[in-house]
């Protein structure tokens, strides 16, 4: 492989973790993308020494099956073949029928000073891509939503959450894939699943995917 | 199946669980298994099994089965039973329909039952673990029936009815050693002494905060942080959210956090926690 193929404009910044781990992030330019290459190598590659992977909003953990050092890392993350990032990202879209019927929906109006129709309007429009997946089985991440609908989660978290709850946090949009307590703005609801431990694909949604909501009428 | 056992009461939790399930983290499913595998593995071990087999976790505050059919038991951890006296750490023949009553002690908060060859659980993703909140494994609740993996033999130990493990073995949960931590990954975005601090005096389990998915800690009032991006968080992971009381992560906890983690538990010294009841000191000692 010429050099020339290789991520090596990518720097990462390593941080032991526990025993057996170790937190990387990307410290310069794309770190979406650099953490979208680093997802797809691993998925592709029988790395021997490496147990699991779990890759958050902006830095991935590593675990290894024996205590390594920050050397060993630093060669597997530089030793890692270049991965154009649209050959990462995947074409799948999930459209997704959404009834804006959940409780917040009127307080989010107040918050971002729009009315109902257009808070629907806006969560509605966006093509959102799927950063990562993390905090209940399947529960997806979502980057792309309208910033007038960035807002702080609720300050007491509500019990239960249920699945399907459609709802927003931050700077992220989600779905609930499971029954859970959740801080997250919940919008609406929908019946598409997300998590089904008993099939052959039990989770729905896989970071690079495409989800576009569409309003039930 | 023929069922070994039926559940008559539970206090608080009682759930299968195995060594958990490995490499679905970052799918959003926690990796689960024994909170005190010490404890979980000693009981396999006195009824012969392999460490890893499936066991009952019973939570603070005890229960109570009983055995339809003539088995070995082994239980361990923190509960006793009462048959002729109260006993703990054990493995014993009993007879079918005894009535086996788990009750708590000062020693810790979760017991271990195990039988010859494992409970029957429902495995998904590689582990009998049962996780409430995914939904997944096979849940136990009052009257559940639970069955063995293979008819109980009831000449497991020939002319012997009663085991005890090596008195190295036994832990006594009510002095903890120093918990060993090392350094977290987000240390830069705390106060520089936070550590120092940190390990200098102790700290309780928060009596209504503590579960298979994560411990609160109360003690000294740390500074305040800021929030960070989500970030994989591991079983041990120390968190501080702004309230300053900080939460370690244990093993039903969410995959992923938005709290700068200070410090990662030992992984060996974390059953040791897990254990503590709430309103004893623990101390921290950092293992760099």
């Amino acid at each position: 492989m010429s050099p020339a193929k290789r991520n090596a404009a990518q720097h990462w910044d390593i941080r032991r973790y526990g025993h057996d781990g170790f937190l990387v992030s990307p410290s310069t330019g794309d770190v979406l993308g650099a953490l979208t290459a680093l997802d797809h190598h691993l998925k592709n590659t029988a790395a021997g020494e490496l147990s699991e992977w779990v890759i958050g909003y902006d830095s991935a953990l590593l675990l290894f099956r024996e205590p390594t050092n920050e050397n060993i890392v630093a060669s597997l993350l530089n030793d890692m073949p270049y991965v154009d990032h649209e050959t990462a990202e995947s074409n799948i879209i999930h459209h997704i029928e959404v009834s804006y019927d959940g409780p917040d929906l009127e307080e989010v109006a107040t918050a971002s000073g729009l009315d109902i129709d257009e808070v629907i309007r806006r969560h509605s429009a966006p093509t959102y891509r799927v950063r990562f997946l993390g905090f209940a089985p399947g529960f997806a991440y979502l980057d792309g939503l309208d910033p007038s609908l960035h807002l702080p989660r609720r300050d007491t978290p509500r019990p239960r959450m249920n699945a399907g709850a459609v709802a927003i946090g931050g700077t992220h949009a989600g779905i609930y894939s499971v029954p859970t307590p959740g801080g997250w703005n919940w919008l609406g609801n929908t019946d598409h699943p997300l998590f089904q431990p008993n099939t052959t694909n039990p989770f729905t949604l896989a970071p690079g995917d495409s989800v576009q909501f569409i309003a039930k009428s | 199946m023929n069922p070994l056992a039926t559940v008559k009461s539970i206090a608080t939790t009682m759930t299968f669980q195995d060594a958990g399930r490995h490499g679905w983290r970052r799918f959003g499913i926690a990796p689960c298994g024994f909170i005190d595998p010490h404890s979980a593995r000693l009981a396999n071990r006195l009824v012969n099994n392999l460490p890893d087999d499936t066991v009952i976790e019973i939570g603070p505050g005890g229960g109570t089965i009983v055995i339809h059919h003539d088995t070995w038991i082994a239980l361990t951890g923190a509960g006793s039973v009462a048959l002729q006296n109260p006993i703990n750490n054990f493995a014993v023949f009993v007879r079918g329909g005894s009535s086996i009553t788990i009750t708590p002690t000062a020693n810790g908060l979760w017991t271990y039952l195990a039988i010859p060859s494992g409970w029957n659980a429902e495995s998904a993703f590689g582990s009998t673990s049962h996780h409430a909140r995914s939904g997944i494994g096979t849940a136990i609740h009052s009257d559940s029936q639970l069955v063995a993996n293979e008819a109980a033999k009831g000449d497991l130990f020939l002319g012997v009815n009663y085991r005890r493990p090596t008195i190295d073995d036994v832990r006594n949960f009510c002095e903890p050693p120093l918990i060993r931590l090392t350094p977290g990954p987000h240390l830069d975005r705390c106060d520089d002494n936070i550590l120092r601090q940190f390990i200098a005096s102790p700290w309780q389990t928060s009596a209504n905060g503590f579960d298979r998915t994560g411990y609160q800690l109360n003690g000294q009032q740390l500074a305040d942080t800021k929030t960070i991006h989500s970030t994989p968080v591991v079983v041990g992971s120390i968190q501080l959210p702004p309230s300053g009381q900080p939460i370690v992560t244990m093993n039903d906890g969410p995959t992923v956090g938005g709290y700068p983690v200070i410090a990662v538990v030992h992984a060996d010294d974390l059953s040791w926690l897990a254990q503590t009841p709430p309103g004893r000191d623990i101390y921290f000692t950092l293992d760099e």
